[in-house]
């Protein structure tokens, strides 16, 4: 592989792992985005794209529901959709895409997509959007995937139990140590760092804890004699890593909680594991100064 | 006050006419599905004004008082920094405002302008705006199931703070003028005067559009005592803070909220801009302190100052009324379902259960 094209993704930032010196090793790295963000820095060509409201494009949500948001105001000069930039390189390469607008790009879509084949801007432009499959026979989309009325067996409901703890939680392990998002930490968070009052929220917690922190209910946290903004061990069967704790009722009782920005933390207790869903029993001492 | 009388058809008329005397007229627009929004009239638009339609859950406040608006531009150059306030000055008429979002903006006046010091920027946006309101007398399209004016007595009629009301009586409109500058639109020949039958008219639709209203009830007055009282216990505002999500939703569409944060950010290589911004106090950095102390730690510890702020009687005295116009915009947005009669009523009942509990014991 020689060269990376990433289109409004920004993986130095999520990643755990050093994605930085993985850049470096392709000849050419392509970023298109809104924001000069980590990943840019690395990137030998950066196209910046319009936004939403800047141009006429669809989203498809987790909720399967295709909108369409209309362009709304004029992009600054200089900047183009993402798919128009997509185009134009093509063309420079020699192939002959013929997209006149967005709408075009998502006919194409409808065609090799059977559960798109309905979903036109012209149809998209009606409500809020469709839920696919919205085919040209299901033009107004289906509200349920599995409902027994379209003729598809519908979902099975299996009552769950309740999770059990962590594996090996004991004398010496007794609490479990959970990897989660946090309130004011989206994502990679490029945009909550371009709101006023959500900037304002998430860089409070670094101000309060500027080498970030672990969550610990106050009960717990009374019983091992941590105060909050202590600096607090964390040892897990393996490895071990220092933290600042915050102590708040937010966290249940029992539990660490390390929020997503927590990279180097995740890292070293995590080590191999690294997927960030497992749940990791561990023992929390207050770290003497 | 004077009224006139004019045909269904001369309605947007009077959007015409404000436009000819130079106004930005803001109107009320259809998206899709329930989704409605304020927007600059231009002659494109202009025949898809809306009259009857839900009231968009942006409310128009944003037009006196803008979402994120630029104070004073800083510029470095030769070791020197000037400074450069930037001030707004529109004139403006917002066509179509409810009567709940025009107490909203009377509550605004009174906050920004009524003491000693008044805010100029805000002053700015209002001192050019024209205010024609329009009655919601469409059950099915203009009182939406959230809307609960007549508890906090603001609509569905207003009955001052607007240059100009309309009121839909069938084939005809009836125009009130509040102000000189709205009596003065009268001169124009689509207006006559009218008679006996149409105040008869529009007496009985509002008695009937009373009675229309949907599921929405907020009963105020004893939750206005528990509070400045400090009567109602912390398990209760406990249960209330346990709702939170704290996204701030509710300030954001109320009508009445004042709060703003400053900010300073950069705009060039050698410039900035302070801007202020809508603020919620449902955001924990609201009440941070500076040293990192935050008084109002808890959700609960916040999510009840929002309450006093509305509904303690230290703030009505100074307002001259409470601070919920009764739009139903918290109740429609809020997830935890905590929105303004939801809380009156957690109130009511969980104070109602205290005073039981201190009858039985005495
Ligand atoms: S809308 Fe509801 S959840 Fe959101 S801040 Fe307001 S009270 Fe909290
Ligand atoms: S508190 Fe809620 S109902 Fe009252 S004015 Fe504000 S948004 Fe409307």
């Amino acid at each position: 592989m020689k060269a990376l094209w990433l289109c409004r993704y920004d993986p130095v930032s999520s990643s755990l792992f050093d994605l930085a010196g993985s850049l470096g090793q392709f000849e050419l790295v392509v970023v298109q985005h809104l924001f000069m963000t980590d990943t840019a820095k690395y990137a030998h060509v950066i196209l910046p794209t319009t936004a939403f409201g800047e141009e006429r494009v669809s989203f498809t949500s987790t909720e399967r529901r295709i909108q369409l948001a209309e362009q709304m105001v004029e992009p600054s000069p200089g900047l183009t959709p993402a798919w128009e930039q997509i185009v134009r390189v093509a063309g420079l390469m020699g192939a002959d895409w013929d997209y006149p607008s967005a709408a075009a790009v998502m006919e194409e879509i409808g065609e090799v997509v059977p559960f798109y084949g309905g979903a036109s801007y012209e149809n998209l432009s009606r409500e809020y959007g469709r839920q696919w499959p919205c085919t040209k026979d299901q033009p107004l989309g289906t509200r349920f995937l599995f409902s027994e009325d379209n003729g598809r067996k519908p979902f099975k409901f299996i009552p769950v139990p309740k999770p059990a703890p962590a594996p090996a939680s004991s004398k010496d392990f007794p609490l479990t140590l959970v990897c989660g998002s946090s309130l004011y930490y989206w994502n990679q968070n490029v945009l909550i760092r371009h709101s006023e009052a959500l900037r304002r929220e998430y860089s409070i917690l670094l101000i309060d804890y500027p080498e970030g922190f672990v969550e610990l209910n106050p009960e717990d946290a009374k019983g091992l004699g941590v105060r909050d903004g202590h600096k607090v061990r964390i040892y897990a069967e393996a490895a071990s890593a220092v933290s600042t704790a915050r102590v708040t009722a937010e966290v249940r009782k029992g539990t660490v909680f390390v929020p997503y920005f927590e990279h180097d933390l995740e890292r070293q207790i995590l080590g191999e594991r690294r997927d960030g869903s497992a749940l990791v029993p561990v023992r929390v001492e207050r770290e003497k100064a | 006050m004077k009224a006139r009388i004019l045909d269904r058809a001369d309605v947007l008329k009077i959007v015409d006419l404000l436009r000819q005397q130079g106004y930005e007229v803001v109107a009320p627009f259809y998206g899709r599905g329930r989704d409605t929004f304020f927007d600059t009239v231009t002659d494109q638009n202009r025949d898809r004004i809306q009259i009857h339609l839900p009231n968009p859950y942006y409310p128009p406040k944003r037009f006196v008082f803008p979402h994120i608006e630029r104070l004073m531009k800083f510029e470095r150059s030769d070791g020197q920094i000037h400074i450069e306030p930037v001030y707004e000055q529109p004139k403006r008429a917002i066509f179509g405002i409810r009567s709940c979002d025009l107490a909203g903006i009377y509550h605004l006046d009174r906050f920004y302008l009524g003491r000693e010091f008044r805010d100029v920027y805000y002053e700015n946006h209002r001192k050019n705006l024209f205010l024609v309101n329009v009655v919601c007398s469409d059950v099915d399209r203009d009182i939406n199931d959230e809307c609960f004016c007549v508890c906090t007595d603001t609509g569905p009629a207003a009955r001052d703070h607007f240059d100009l009301q309309l009121m839909d009586l069938g084939s005809e409109f009836m125009a009130v003028a509040g102000t000189p500058a709205g009596e003065a639109l009268f001169a124009d020949p689509i207006f006559r005067k009218g008679e006996a039958a149409h105040i008869e008219k529009r007496h009985a639709i509002l008695d009937e559009l009373r009675k229309r209203f949907k599921t929405t009830t907020s009963w105020f007055s004893a939750t206005v005592r528990y509070v400045t009282q400090g009567d109602i216990l912390e398990k209760t505002w406990e249960e209330i803070g346990n709702r939170c999500l704290e996204c701030g939703g509710c300030t954001y569409v109320c009508p009445a909220c004042t709060c703003f944060t400053v900010s300073d950010r950069p705009i060039g290589p050698n410039e900035f801009e302070r801007v202020r911004v809508w603020d919620a106090c449902a955001l924990s950095g609201f009440t941070r302190m500076a040293g990192g102390h935050n008084p109002r730690k808890a959700v609960h510890d916040r999510r009840n100052r929002r309450f006093f702020r509305k509904l303690a009687h230290f703030f009505i005295q100074r307002e001259l009324a409470m601070a919920c116009v009764g739009c139903g915009r918290c109740a429609a947005v809020c997830h935890g379902d905590i929105g303004m009669p939801s809380v009156v009523e957690m109130i009511r009942r969980a104070t109602g259960e205290v005073d039981k509990h201190e009858r039985a014991s005495h």
